[in-house]
């Protein structure tokens, strides 16, 4: 049997133009704000995971506030297991890294340009090699039989102003004059040890991301074992960690920090908060073209059942004369497949219209890059199966349609 | 042979009505196809009811209607279009023309789509005995009802069929344009072998021999 002529004037008698513009609009308008949404999303991760510290996380250094009861009170001075435990629990924390700090007094001697500056307040620590920047050269200290070898350590990128403020200001640092310097560490006198030690120092590098002076922790333990006295509990716990986080779930890390009153920096929360509301934004440009998504289902569904109401005479007509109903079913549903595939095409220009004009050129100015292609594959597989599932929703609701035609 | 056996058939609406043990709603009736059949009543008797059954456009009856053997009840959706397709042809007494048509769309809507249906030619040599060839290529939407009628006719057999189910045809007609519609009803399912099932308000026309129905 062939397709019957005339089949596409008579159904299509039962649609009204005005009303299939709209209805054509609000699903492109849908579709343009999903495919932004998932190419955002996929864009988004992209850049996270092409970072090689990944823009989606970042450290924070988080120490007990200092208060006056807490002076001499280990409890409000050192971060027990238990609290390290109840902070890494948390979903927006990725990993803890305690800070070892030294237990002996230690001296900082810099000869600079003759002139011997030396500083009594000085401490150092050391912590797990996972989180330090700021340093390409080997991270290591080892206590060999042929002497003693120079300690790489790491310096805080304020120290170059803070060394200005160090030398009453009258020498001006830069960081390779400073780098080139001869250091020494110098334990204090103690009981134990009444003969002064000291270590020649190399400055392995500046870290943006540390407060304090690293030492490899091999030489940290060297120094702890050999200077201090014997160490009591609170010896091992630390006063300071690093904490490895996710930015798009610093609100739940800001409010612990706040109810736990916990110092950190304020411009990591603040960089986190943008990263929050950076994913926010997709997320909220996602559920609106989700929310219009599914308008446009209810509206092409509402449509085609009007178109079927309003057609109800024409088809009864067209199956008593013996065309199947599956003649017609088909004839909606290739009506459909083709104005999703149209609308799927524009939606698709669109987005690569607005990818290639304006972001990309503008993510020029960044330190990161959008990896893959300009539409990725997950965009339309994603809009693919929109587009399944709006054809196989209509197609039961037409096919039930006509077959309640002659139901009674 | 594709006969039709109505047995102690009663359409819901009608229950009230009550069978009447000379109509159609008592006991067993066989449609012989290749006979000529006449459903007569009143307005309100289930005329077009009882066509719209065999067609499987309605199923809210009670009974049993026997189709080509075979009990209707349990009948798919695809097995009622099959047998709308290629064993009924239908002139609905709502004559289901497509007013955004012409008159010919209209007839080749359904000539075009079976094998064995007839030719354009035929056609118009049909057109022309019913008077109506030229308004073939008129929209449907401007033609008088008697003239609508007529095409609805030469649509309903310009398809091969077994049966041909026929809703009130003459009710626009006057009494010569009656006879020359006759005369092409009869030529045609005889030359087809097919039954034929008229329903009417007037038990007196005699214009062919009927076996009579009453609902």
């Amino acid at each position: 049997m062939r397709r019957p002529p005339f089949l596409t004037q008579i159904l299509i008698s039962g649609l009204r133009p005005s009303q299939l513009i709209m209805q054509i609009a609000g699903l492109l308008f849908s579709f343009v704000l999903m495919a932004i949404a998932m190419q955002g999303f996929i864009d988004y991760q992209s850049i996270r995971d092409s970072s090689r510290e990944g823009i989606g996380e970042d450290i924070m250094i988080l120490s007990k506030p200092v208060t006056e009861t807490g002076f001499g009170d280990d409890d409000e001075v050192f971060f027990r297991s238990s609290e390290l435990d109840s902070i890494d629990s948390l979903s927006s924390v990725i990993d803890v890294y305690p800070f070892q700090r030294n237990l002996v007094n230690m001296s900082l001697l810099i000869d600079v340009k003759g002139a011997p500056i030396r500083s009594d307040m000085f401490g150092v620590e050391c912590v797990d090699p996972a989180i330090i920047d700021g340093t390409d050269s080997d991270w290591s200290w080892s206590l060999s039989e042929d002497g003693v070898m120079d300690v790489p350590i790491l310096l805080p990128k304020d120290f170059l102003r803070l060394s200005s403020v160090l030398t009453s200001g009258f020498i001006s640092l830069a960081e390779d004059d400073l780098t080139s310097l001869k250091l020494k560490l110098l334990p204090s006198d103690s009981l134990r040890y009444p003969t002064k030690a000291s270590f020649n120092a190399k400055i392995a590098g500046y870290s943006d991301r540390i407060s304090a002076v690293l030492v490899p922790c091999d030489f940290l333990e060297h120094l702890n074992t050999t200077f201090a006295y014997p160490q009591a509990e609170s010896d091992t716990l630390s006063k300071r960690i690093a904490v490895r986080f996710a930015l798009e779930r610093i609100v739940e890390l800001k409010q612990y920090l706040a109810d736990y009153g916990y110092e950190t920096n304020e411009t990591k929360l603040r960089t986190g908060e943008n990263a929050a509301l950076f994913r926010g934004a997709f997320i909220a440009v996602g559920m609106l073209g989700l929310f219009v998504l599914l308008l446009s289902l209810t509206g092409v569904l509402l449509t085609v059942q009007l178109m079927l109401t309003r057609s109800k005479n024409q088809i009864e007509s067209i199956l008593i004369q013996g065309v199947r109903p599956t003649t017609v079913l088909m004839w909606y549903l290739k009506g459909l497949v083709l104005l999703f595939l149209i609308v799927s095409v524009v939606a698709f220009s669109v987005v690569y219209g607005i990818k290639t004009i304006v972001v990309l050129p503008f993510l020029d100015g960044f330190s990161f890059a959008v990896e893959g292609e300009v539409l990725s594959w997950k965009t339309f597989v994603f809009l693919g199966l929109v587009v399944v599932t709006m054809v196989a929703v209509n197609a039961a609701s037409i096919f039930v349609e006509l077959r309640r035609m002659f139901a009674r | 042979m594709a006969n039709i056996v109505f047995h102690d058939v009663m359409p819901h609406p009608l229950r009230e009505l009550g069978r009447g043990e000379d109509t159609l709603w008592y006991g067993q009736h066989t449609f012989t196809q290749g006979e000529t059949y006449g459903v007569f009543a009143e307005s309100g008797r289930g005329k077009t009811t009882a066509l719209s059954l065999i067609a499987g456009i309605r199923k809210d009856y009670s009974g049993s209607l026997i189709i080509q053997g075979i009990p209707s009840t349990n009948w798919t959706d695809n097995q009622w279009s099959a047998w709308r397709a290629h064993s009924l042809s239908i002139l609905p007494q709502g004559l289901c023309l497509f007013d955004n048509l012409t008159a010919l769309e209209n007839i080749e809507f359904v000539s075009s789509r079976f094998e064995g249906s007839v030719s354009r030619g035929q056609i118009e040599s049909w057109a022309g005995r019913l008077g109506v060839q030229s308004l073939l290529h008129k929209k449907t939407s401007i033609l008088s009802f008697g003239q609508r009628q007529r095409i609805a006719l030469i649509r309903a057999l310009s398809k091969p069929y077994q049966w041909l189910l026929l809703d009130e045809p003459f009710s626009h007609l006057d009494k010569s344009n009656q006879a020359i519609v006759w005369e092409l009803v009869l030529d045609d399912i005889q030359s087809k072998q097919a039954g034929l099932i008229i329903t009417s308000l007037d038990a007196d026309n005699k214009l062919i021999d009927l076996t009579i129905k009453k609902v």
